[in-house]
């Protein structure tokens, strides 16, 4: 099965269950399913900032495994961050995300 | 009160130029209706469409409206040129080009800068049509439409 998170609430998500849960688990290889990628709104889109640390680990799995990473535009705009994200990591609304993922459809769209 | 009006900062806090501001009174503007001197509406390789129009007295832009797909970036630009332009005369609004844009908005990644061109474009498309308004030319091809880019 393939999934794709969508990083939705604030709270602790990024911190812990990215940083704690999913992302040990992908870098494990044993996260159960492949992830075709994740999209990240409000405040969760700092952990794609150049240099964040959980940002940087996921970044690199993302490029081993070609999963899409991208940041909502207007979220990041309103942050003033999207000139600030790490390479290759694009920020877009849904219609770039749907399309960004029309080459690699997931079966399920995960909200956290 | 018009929010197109709403040029000086609000509740004590002055008024930024970032692009999510910026997008925030373009979202205004874009909802407004038309003015007459109407620009055509142009389309870019993405599919993303601008249209200006203008309220022009004695030869100065008084008011500026526009038209643009809900694109974040596409919508700060076109903000920032419509605010640019409002109290120019038509030279000098025609004269405003991409990079003064680019350079006036810090913060749009360079994967979607290209933006600034449409607005331009679109926003010269306005201007050329106040000019053979105003001076009673009616016949289309002596339309001189400058590149955006130049």
């Amino acid at each position: 099965m393939k999934v794709a998170y969508i990083f939705a609430t604030q709270r602790h998500n990024i911190s812990y269950v990215l940083a704690k849960m999913i992302l040990p688990q992908l870098e494990e290889n044993r996260h159960g399913v492949d992830v075709a990628g994740m999209f990240f709104f409000e405040d969760n889109n700092y952990v794609l900032v150049k240099g964040n640390p959980i940002g940087e680990r996921l970044n690199k799995v993302a490029k081993a495994k070609g999963m899409l990473l991208m940041g909502c535009d207007q979220c990041c705009y309103e942050r003033e961050i999207a000139d600030q994200l790490m390479d290759g990591v694009p920020i877009g609304c849904f219609p770039d995300l749907y399309k960004a993922l029309s080459g690699n459809m997931p079966d399920q769209v995960i909200t956290l | 009160m018009n929010p197109e009006e709403c040029t000086q900062g609000c509740c004590g806090v002055s008024r930024r130029r970032t692009v999510s501001d910026c997008f925030d009174r373009g979202l205004r503007r874009n909802r407004a209706e038309p003015f007459a001197i109407v620009g055509e509406t142009l389309r870019d390789a993405n599919g993303l469409q601008a249209q200006f129009s203008l309220d022009i007295e004695n030869g100065i832009v008084k008011a500026v409206r526009f038209k643009v797909t809900s694109c974040v970036a596409l919508t700060a630009y076109a903000e920032v040129l419509a605010e640019e332009v409002e109290k120019l005369s038509l030279i000098s609004a025609i004269a405003i080009t991409p990079q003064t844009l680019i350079d006036d908005l810090e913060g749009i990644p360079l994967f979607r800068r290209d933006r600034a061109n449409l607005v331009v474009a679109a926003l010269r498309s306005a201007i050329s049509n106040a000019t053979l308004q105003q001076s009673g030319v009616t016949n289309e091809g002596r339309l001189h439409l400058r590149h955006a880019t130049a």
